[in-house]
């Protein structure tokens, strides 16, 4: 330090200046700390928060904390404590990425000081010594996070950016006590991004599908044979059937293979399968997160073979006639590892770019009238087909998996689950049935949705919660006569819809309650759930249609930040500071403003770049009908 | 097409009923039908574009999926679609086609600055036509990646008298990626050229305000790390001290006190740092303006860490206050971290304490973290301070 300069003496000056300047602020951080590491799944308590304002303005959007660096194609995860991680991403189209981590805390915000509009929410980006939390081995996108068994978050594959860099071999950890990162000593056996992670039941963590690297020979026709320059060695990003398995135990991962056997397993798709959706049933037990559960696996790409599999890490491969998108589904008996193809339930189009397969009985084994196994239905909603213009089709599908107790994966079956008069399916239809010549239904990409608790009123035996499922923003890409339309911020689009489980239209034009599943329920639909989209517009229908498209879009819930594509949601603790209960609230984090094209994805990064979502009845402490 | 599947249970399970229409059913649908029915458009959009319309004898949903997805585009009418915004991005960009002639067609420049270089916009507007997406041509990678690794290490070697040239392209460049690389460089010409630090503080001043700027803001913040020359570091005490009035400045003050932390006179933003640590509402702020003094690492801050370790109430500036008296490493400060290693209320910044702790290299240190491994309580905490003494046997 240098010895002419008085600092204390300037300090004081300073402080003296400030009290003039600044009487408004405090003079430190006042207000209730958070509580810092402490309960397990307990996360940051958060101000309460209403989806309707004072003046009663349906108000289910609340811009948060701005993140210390927006960023799309990132991925986040919830750690033991509940606390949002965001890692990785890009801010500028995937050219470059970034490696920093950040951490959402809804308490971050003291008394007296600058708020959100949310109230509270600070993203916090140092580690336990004040250095900025950052990955070991650089930026990294397109990668899986996993939460092991003693907390540490394990993130492995991806690539630094969307062009044609080398594939990360090796994985880190997350310590999120001390929010530092280490690489792991032991590497993937297949590097690999746009694959799917899931846990098993004995804790290993699955690593599906996804795209590879490998070198294959180019033969350039524009050039004489014989000729230098005609063979040339190249890099192609191949989708692979080809699966390996993390096994904490050991801290290593390690192919996946038939058990008692070297011989490996594969996914049941001959070229492999990459961006596809993966989701836990609860298997014959009736019960999620046992031992026999299986894993769904659907939709996806799949790439084309040597030169003519994709170049680069950027979406657009259908497009580019670099692949094919996958209309199929197959599913992983964790018991056999052996992958099976689904024959009686296909998409209608093929889904790539962010599917999303949600399992309806996440929250609760039973169904509102008690009924064991709603682990088995899951749902596919989001994506698009990947073409020129990559179109958002509104092909949501419902599906349930049954099992006659004979054969492989105990005679597993599975249904689709249509409901065509009502729309049921398709996002938008109230407002369809509001204005027709108005709106239409949508379909979206580039967002997520994602598998919400909710406090239902249920039979005694069913403990009050229930799974639904919630989304928007994102963007909803249809393909004219004359233009690829990309409507990012239409009413719908901004309002977000949710999708209940428990609202059938089939049974209310039997006259029955919606919640009444009785009526539909067969062989092929044994718990006779219908379901049904319904849009974030103030009025939630329950049990009838009383409170079905009722409302003009002024009342309708608006996003704060119009246009976001590529972002992240995920749910986070609400103001019992508990996760997994009724009143957690999603949390959207980053995104761009701007789909892409075949070399751009996310556009400049959405402003503000997280937003924090009521749901209807979550700040209600009393089950919604 | 894919088949239906088996699980198509609705309406088999009416008991043979015809199905009701909806509109039969509830009240509320019974103006919604003479809608449908007095509005043939309804149907018509219904039927061509979504699949069924509620009227039996339309086709299926799937069938009208499928119907679309053959893509018959005759039959399809215009479709009412919300509200779409203007963004198309698939379609050609509009500002790829908007040309403004001349020896720049890209850029829209009204008049060239003082020390304009011709060369330099020249090779600078090369590449950014050759970065450019158009969708006439073939998608080369190798062709981008190189094209980027070129522009890199043009600019790399640009010099100061570049920076006229630089500072008029940073104006008209609508390509946010692209006006990036020149922050970067303009940064990076920093300490050769004090005029840098102008260039990027206007062009700061001129958008921050706009909070859909943010993200370029903070490159334009993170460039004038780089500066690292004396007009840089007047620079971002001015913009500190604007945080005062203005709260649109406040909002990046972190940002600022981050790029100070980077620079070569940090050592004489103490009073800054130290001022920001005790007094700023913002928590961001605080904790940068404790890890800007882990930079420093001075003892004589010690003091100030101290206080501000009492009154700080946010459990990660805490930690990052410590951080930073772990950094500076004075084994007089070991009394003070042991005592926090007990009594602090979060495990979080009992760990920190203890690790500050590990970071000071004196037989008092290796004592007191001794004494922490044996009496910790929580057993999470025990096992890393057990660890940490093991460590330092080592």
């Amino acid at each position: 330090m240098k010895q002419d300069l008085d600092w204390a003496d300037r300090l004081r000056k300073y402080n003296r200046g400030l009290l003039v300047a600044l009487p408004l602020l405090t003079s430190c951080g006042g207000g209730s700390s958070a509580p810092g590491v402490g309960i397990q799944n307990v996360s940051e308590a958060a101000p309460r928060l209403l989806d309707h304002n004072a003046a009663g303005d349906y108000t289910p959007y609340y811009g948060t904390g701005n993140l210390q660096r927006p960023r799309y194609y990132h991925e986040v995860i919830l750690d033991q404590k509940g606390r949002p991680v965001v890692v990785g991403g890009t801010d500028e189209r995937g050219y470059s990425g970034l490696d920093t981590v950040e951490i959402f805390d809804q308490a971050g915000v003291e008394k007296d000081t600058p708020k959100p509009a949310s109230g509270a929410g600070f993203w916090l980006d140092t580690n336990f010594e004040g250095d900025p939390i950052t990955l070991a081995n650089g930026p990294r996108m397109l990668f899986t996070m996993n939460v092991l068994a003693d907390g540490k978050i394990l993130i492995a594959g991806g690539g630094s950016d969307l062009l044609r860099s080398k594939l990360y071999e090796q994985a880190e950890v997350l310590d999120p006590e001390t929010r530092t990162v280490e690489s792991l000593e032991s590497k993937m056996v297949n590097a690999r991004f746009r694959h799917s992670s899931i846990q098993l039941g004995d804790g290993g963590i699955l690593y599906i599908g996804g795209q590879i690297a490998a070198q294959v020979t180019i033969i350039d026709d524009t050039i004489p044979e014989g000729q230098p320059g005609r063979e040339r060695q190249e890099t192609r990003f191949l989708t692979t059937p080809l699966c390996e398995l993390f096994s904490p135990k050991d801290n290593e991962f390690i192919p996946l293979t038939f058990p008692e056997t070297d011989n490996v397993s594969k996914l049941n798709t001959p070229r492999g399968r990459a961006n596809h959706a993966t989701s836990r049933l609860a298997g014959s037990d009736g019960f999620l997160n046992t031992s026999d559960d299986v894993i769904l696996i659907g939709a996806g790409l799949q790439s084309f073979s040597g030169q003519f599999a994709p170049d680069a890490k950027f979406p657009f491969n259908v497009a580019r006639q670099r692949g094919v998108g996958l209309q199929s589904f197959e599913f992983f008996d964790p018991i056999t590892r052996v992958f099976t193809q689904v024959s009686t339930v296909a998409l209608d189009q093929p889904k790539l770019n962010d599917p999303v397969l949600l399992n309806l009985g996440q929250f609760n084994d039973l169904t509102i009238d008690g009924v064991r196994g709603i682990g088995n239905m899951a749902f596919i909603t989001g994506g698009n087909d990947d073409a020129a213009c990559p179109q958002t089709w509104f092909n949501d599908l419902l599906l349930v998996a049954t099992y006659t107790g004979f054969g492989p994966a105990n005679g597993i079956q599975f249904f689709r689950i249509l409901e065509e008069r009502n729309f049921s399916h398709l996002e938008g239809n109230e407002a369809v049935v509001l204005n027709p010549l108005r709106f239409f239904f949508v379909a979206r990409c580039a967002t997520q949705a994602i598998a919400m608790p909710r406090s239902l009123q249920t039979v005694s035996s069913a403990g009050d919660l229930a799974t639904w499922f919630f989304t928007t923003a994102g963007v909803d890409i249809k393909q004219t006569p004359t233009q690829c339309l990309a409507d990012y911020n239409g009413n719908i689009m901004l309002a977000g819809s949710v999708w209940d489980p428990y609202f059938s239209f089939p049974a209310i034009e039997l006259g029955q309650s919606a919640r009444d599943l009785r009526s539909q329920r067969s062989p092929n639909n044994p718990f006779g759930v219908i379901g049904c989209w319904l849009l974030l517009d103030s009025v939630l229908p329950t049990t009838d249609l009383s409170g079905y498209a009722t409302t003009q879009p002024p009342l309708w819930g608006r996003r704060v930040g119009a246009t976001r594509v590529w972002h992240r949601m995920t749910s986070t603790a609400g103001e019992d500071g508990i996760t997994n209960s009724p009143d957690d609230r999603v949390l959207l984090v980053g995104g761009g403003n701007e789909y892409g094209d075949a070399i751009n994805v996310g556009g400049e990064p959405t402003s503000p770049s997280a937003e924090l979502v009521i749901l209807p009845g979550a700040p209600s402490k009393t089950p919604s009908p | 097409m894919q088949p239906s599947t088996s699980g198509k249970t609705y309406g088999s399970t009416a008991g043979g009923e015809p199905r009701a229409r909806l509109s039969k059913i509830v009240p509320v649908g019974l103006p919604l039908a003479l809608a449908i029915v007095l509005t043939g458009t309804f149907l018509y959009l219904l039927v061509q574009q979504a699949g069924k319309s509620r009227d039996s004898a339309a086709p299926s949903l799937e069938q009208a999926l499928g119907k679309l997805k053959e893509g018959d585009a005759s039959e399809r009418p215009p479709v009412p679609y919300g509200s779409p915004t203007n963004r198309r991005p698939f379609e050609r960009p509009k500002e790829l086609d908007t040309r403004y002639g001349g020896k720049f067609p890209r850029w829209d420049l009204k008049d060239f600055p003082e020390g304009w270089n011709d060369a330099v916009a020249q090779a600078l507007h090369s590449y950014f036509e050759e970065l450019q997406y158009d969708p006439d041509k073939p998608v080369d990678f190798a062709r981008i990646e190189k094209a980027r690794e070129e522009l890199k290490d043009y600019l790399a070697q640009l010099g100061p008298e570049a920076l006229a040239t630089l500072a008029g392209v940073l104006q008209v460049e609508w390509d946010f990626v692209n006006r990036r690389m020149i922050f970067e460089t303009i940064g990076d010409l920093g300490p050769r050229c004090p005029e840098a630090t102008f260039i990027l503080g206007d062009f700061f001043v001129s958008r921050f305000e706009n909070p859909e700027n943010r993200s370029e803001m903070l490159h334009v913040v993170d460039a004038m790390g780089h500066l690292r020359n004396d007009t840089s570091y007047s620079t971002l005490l001015d913009f500190i001290d604007r945080g005062n009035q203005n709260p649109a400045y406040h909002n990046y003050r972190d940002k600022f006190i981050e790029a100070l932390g980077e620079h070569p006179r940090r050592e004489e933003a103490v009073p800054t740092f130290v001022e920001s640590l005790h007094n700023d509402a913002l928590t961001g702020a605080r904790n940068k303006a404790a890890q800007a003094l882990g930079k420093v690492r001075d003892p004589e801050t010690l003091s100030e860490l101290y206080n501000a370790v009492e009154r700080e109430r946010y459990w990660v500036v805490k930690q990052t206050i410590l951080g930073t008296i772990g950094k500076i490493g004075d084994p007089s400060a070991v009394p003070f971290l042991e005592s926090q290693a007990h009594t602090a209320s979060e495990n979080g910044v009992r760990l920190s304490a203890a690790n500050a702790i590990r970071r000071i290299d004196s037989p008092e240190a290796e004592n007191a973290l001794a004494r922490l491994a044996r009496e910790e309580s929580n057993p999470e905490l025990k096992k890393r301070y057990q660890d940490w003494v093991k460590e330092k046997a080592r």
